[in-house]
């Protein structure tokens, strides 16, 4: 008994100890018990706190709950009772009134961080339309200048310092939009619901983001991130989402522009600054310059490996995804992975 | 002249097909009770194999053992066998067996509907596992959120066997709690007044009230999508203007009082046994049953902290953080007047306690303290379906297990006349302690990292490998001791220690009685005078001792009234299962439906249903 009561301790004391070590590290990109921004940092805060006196009811009630267990240990012997106690008025009262107490200490500030994190904290933010498909996210920024929206996919791009509004929809069924580090949880609903949450980076960086309300197949590959650039930056990219170069003139990615409108690719995809103005598939557009392929399935390597292996079975990479296999011989291939890594 | 050797004048030994008639047609609440035990722990092992494959499955990143959509049947049917067939079947097992005995009564108020309720819950487990042979179980979650559900997204007939197996099992659960109802109200013995009503009975009486009233809105629910499917209207379907978020609202105003419904009974048995094996009374036995009504009583007003990432606003949002905090008050006061039982007495470490204390209450408290986590809304902004969650509600469910594994030590010998062996139960015990922290420990830590639910695989290098390999471990661990606990059944049918009348000096009805009791429970109803009645008449209301516990009286065994067996429960039941069957056939045919067809089925089966019920209601009593 003695030695079981100590194992658990010593369990449990090296589980908190590795997780106080592990989750302060960089290397846990989904942990968001690290901040980056002041929407994460508001529920950081208070989970500590929440955090804290949860320990501390736990050591105190499993300390007496062991203590009864240990101390008042004995065999029955026949004849010999211990005293018939039927309850005990005054700590009724007192275990209902500390409890009490708790939850208070716990709603108060609560409540403060709902109606903060319901606030927008400045009157001009960046404005961003989220719209969830299965399986992978579609990124607008609406009227970013007059009468000009730019449309990107699975990768946000976003200044740093400047508050975001994020408003979500989805264009199939319910997903969720999280990104740690930045932003909790907001629920992106089909039809007239449209939501909205507001975040903002503290540093540039990447920061990652997963779908979190279960959509089908492929929900557990419906990833972005969420790129925070320094604002000069940003505004460069802008400027060159604004004006997309002329289609290549030449070489292998001259072919792989002509075989995307040959081979259909162009009936899903839209590359802004030519013909190809499908809807159905994410954007490609910059394509070249984002870190993932597929949601965030494969990394996008310059050497095109990635982008391959995609194109080349979309089903092998992430079964039942809506893109099919084409069948394209591995010419064919090299020539849009030359194209699409050209898109930047 | 040969002679033909041949018995004269002996009876014939009862065959196995009368046996197995006998069962077919028994209305007794202490078989039928028997029949929901050997029907859930089946579904035990089928519930535990399938959490085995999620934990193959997700012990290394990038897993290719499950196929994404097996992964998310096994995810799916997981949660509704756990929480449909297991919890609740344990919770029917033990209201069956425990409950008349505790009241001092021959049976339930209705045997017949008991049995009616009994085979509904055994052919709608089969219907909802039905979908396995078309290689289509459900596969949306036991959640199934619309407009997933709809049949654009889920054209198969995984979300068709979802809703028909529910509505079944559901028809079966109304039915059980109207009876443990109308038992509890109308047949303790006499002199039983509430305040004298032991405990379990009385968080059984809170859960009856409980079924009756959630199970509703979710039927409602599942005749909408059930209209959605197979007869295209639109509620759910926000392209003509329904509202998939509806769905969510009925099904957490079930959802989350179901959550008590599973909990409230394991409450129960674990305010039985401390007394016992503490041996002295509950401690604040009025505060453990008015807590155990507010804590049902609340479950109706927390739905939408399942919501919270919904976007009801801030004003809905504080307003669920508030009742669902609340909840922490009545559960504490549970907590410390159990720790008041124990506290002073003379402490049995036998395996009901273990199972009791350990397995109940110690880890009971990390899924307290993790719940009261959530309605921290700008934390479960962070924190909502990740794995701590999944850890948090594991760290609520295993000790509900944990209850029954008690309950079963404690009260199965009363039903097989045998103990259960101490060795085995407490390397049963051990094996389940450490393998559900092992299992939900590591959990809480990768939910801290991050890591979302109900993703059939992950990628490297996110900082989860080594916790979900702990944690699968665990699992393992948690499947060998449940391996262990048939087992341990198993030798105690052919070999455990007789158990006597009162194996554990108990104090309450069901131990008056001989184990196993006979078929009318009591040869005279007892007369109740005290709360723990048993305990009185064996040592006085004051712990004076005054003498042994007087064995019932047998004797004028043919003046009790006891119904007659019969076969129309099966049958009524039987056919609601098939008109429903015939519901999920009317699919088309690609699907693997039978198109129009389909309704030849629900005829036939509304056919067996009235030719059931109308011989049920016209079988003389006697």
């Amino acid at each position: 008994m003695r030695n079981g009561f100590n194992r658990i301790m010593l369990r449990v004391l090296a589980g908190a100890g590795a997780f106080l070590l592990s989750g302060c590290s960089p290397e846990y990109p989904l942990s968001w018990f690290v901040a980056g921004g002041d929407a994460a940092e508001q529920a950081r805060q208070l989970t500590v706190f929440v955090l804290v006196l949860g320990v501390l009811v736990f050591v105190g009630v499993e300390g007496l709950l062991f203590y009864a267990l240990l101390r008042f240990r004995r065999p029955a012997v026949p004849g010999q009772l211990p005293p018939q106690v039927h309850g005990h008025r005054t700590l009724e009262v007192v275990w209902t009134l500390v409890p009490v107490a708790i939850v208070t200490a716990i709603a108060v500030p609560t409540v403060r961080t709902i109606f903060s994190l319901a606030t927008l904290p400045e009157p001009n933010p960046l404005r961003v339309e989220v719209i969830g498909h299965q399986w992978w996210w579609e990124f607008r920024y609406p009227e970013i200048v007059p009468g000009k929206t730019i449309t990107t996919a699975n990768e946000l791009r976003i200044p740093v310092g400047r508050t975001v509004l994020a408003s979500v929809s989805s264009a199939d069924v319910i997903h969720s939009f999280w990104v740690p580090r930045l932003s909790g949880t907001i629920d992106v609903i089909p039809g007239r619901q449209v939501n909205q949450v507001w975040f903002n980076a503290w540093a540039p960086g990447e920061y990652y983001g997963w779908c979190k309300e279960y959509c089908g197949t492929q929900h557990a590959q419906m990833r972005f991130r969420v790129v925070a650039m320094a604002a000069a930056d940003f505004d460069r990219w802008v400027q060159a989402r604004l004006s997309p170069p002329a289609p290549p003139a030449s070489g292998p990615a001259r072919q792989g522009y002509e075989l995307f409108g040959q081979l259909g690719c162009s009936a899903c995809h839209t590359v802004d600054g030519t013909p190809y103005q499908g809807r159905v598939g994410p954007n490609l557009t910059n394509i070249g310059e984002r870190a993932t392929v597929g949601a965030g399935v494969l990394p996008n390597d310059p050497q095109g490996q990635g982008l391959f292996r995609w194109v080349k079975n979309p089903q092998e990479v992430k079964p039942g995804a809506k893109m099919p296999a084409l069948g394209l011989s591995d010419e064919q291939l090299k020539a849009i992975v030359a194209y699409l890594l050209s898109l930047k | 002249m040969a002679t033909v050797g041949r018995a004269v004048g002996v009876f014939p030994r009862p065959g196995f097909f009368e046996y197995l008639w006998s069962w077919l047609t028994t209305v007794d609440h202490k078989r039928i009770g028997i029949l929901y035990g050997l029907t859930t722990t089946a579904y035990l092992l089928v519930g535990g194999l399938e959490a085995l494959l999620i934990r193959i499955q997700l012990a290394h990143p990038e897993s290719r053992f499950l196929d994404p959509d097996t992964y998310n049947q096994i995810f799916t049917m997981h949660g509704l066998t756990m929480i449909f067939l297991v919890a609740m079947g344990y919770n029917a097992t033990f209201f069956n067996l425990v409950v008349p005995l505790q009241l001092g009564a021959r049976d339930v108020a209705f045997p017949r509907l008991n049995a009616f309720s009994y085979w509904g819950f055994l052919f709608g487990s089969l219907l909802l596992n039905l979908g396995w042979l078309w290689g289509q179980a459900p596969g949306v979650g036991w959640f199934a959120y619309a407009n997933l559900t709809s049949v654009q997204y889920t054209p198969g007939l995984g979300t068709d066997f979802y809703v028909m197996g529910l509505q079944v099992l559901g028809i079966s659960s109304i039915a059980s709690a109207l009876n443990f109802l109308v038992t509890i109200i109308n047949l303790r013995a006499p002199g039983m007044t509430m305040f004298k009503l032991p405990v379990f009975s009385w968080m059984t009486l809170v859960v009856s009230v409980l079924i009756i009233t959630a199970f509703p809105p979710f039927t409602v629910g599942l005749i909408e999508v059930m209209f959605d499917r197979l007869f295209g209207t639109n509620f759910f379907n926000p392209a003509a203007g329904g509202n998939p978020v509806l769905w969510q609202h009925l099904f957490w105003v079930f959802g989350h009082p179901e959550v008590y419904i599973l909990v409230l009974p394991a409450m129960g048995i674990v305010s039985e046994v401390l007394p016992v094996f503490a041996r002295k009374p509950l401690f604040g036995y009025p505060f453990v049953v008015f807590s155990g009504i507010f804590i049902g009583f609340l479950g109706w007003g927390v739905w939408a902290h399942h919501m919270f990432a919904v976007g009801l606003g801030p004003v809905a949002n504080s307003v669920f953080a508030i009742t669902t905090m609340l909840i922490a008050v009545p559960t504490g006061v549970k907590v410390f007047n159990w720790l008041g039982t124990l506290w002073g007495g003379h402490i049995q470490l036998k395996t009901p306690l273990y199972f009791a204390a350990l397995g109940f209450i110690a880890p009971f408290i990390i899924g307290g303290v993790t719940g009261v986590m959530h309605p921290v809304v700008p934390s479960d902004y962070q924190q909502t379906d990740t794995y701590f969650v999944v850890a948090h509600f594991h760290y609520v469910v295993m000790p509900i297990v944990a209850a029954f594994f008690a309950g079963f030590y404690y009260w199965l010998p009363k039903y097989t006349g045998r103990l259960l062996d101490e060795g085995l139960g407490k390397v049963h015990f051990w094996l389940f302690f450490i393998g559900t922290n092992l299992t939900f420990g590591s959990q809480i830590i990768v939910g801290f990292l991050g890591m979302p639910r109900r993703n059939y695989t992950y990628p490297a290098g996110l900082g989860w490998e080594p916790w979900n390999l702990l944690s699968t471990i665990g699992a393992f661990l948690i499947g060998l001791s449940v391996v262990v606990f048939v087992v341990n059944v198993l030798k105690s049918l052919r070999s455990g220690q007789v158990a006597g009348p009162d194996p554990w000096d108990g104090r309450t009805l069901e131990w008056l009685t001989s184990s196993p009791p006979p078929v009318y429970n009591f040869a005279e109803i007892p007369v109740v005078r005290h709360r723990d009645e048993l305990w009185a008449r064996k040592y006085g209301a004051h712990g004076e001792r005054v003498g042994a516990h007087n064995p019932p009286n047998p004797g004028s065994e043919l003046q009790i009234h006891l119904p007659r067996p019969s076969y129309y429960p099966l049958v009524a039941a039987l056919g609601i299962a098939i008109g429903f069957l015939g519901a999920v056939l009317i699919r088309p045919a690609e699907v693997g439906g039978l198109g129009p067809l389909g309704w030849a089925v629900v005829v036939l089966g509304a056919l067996i249903t009235v030719g059931g019920l109308y011989g049920w209601a016209f079988e003389p009593a006697e």
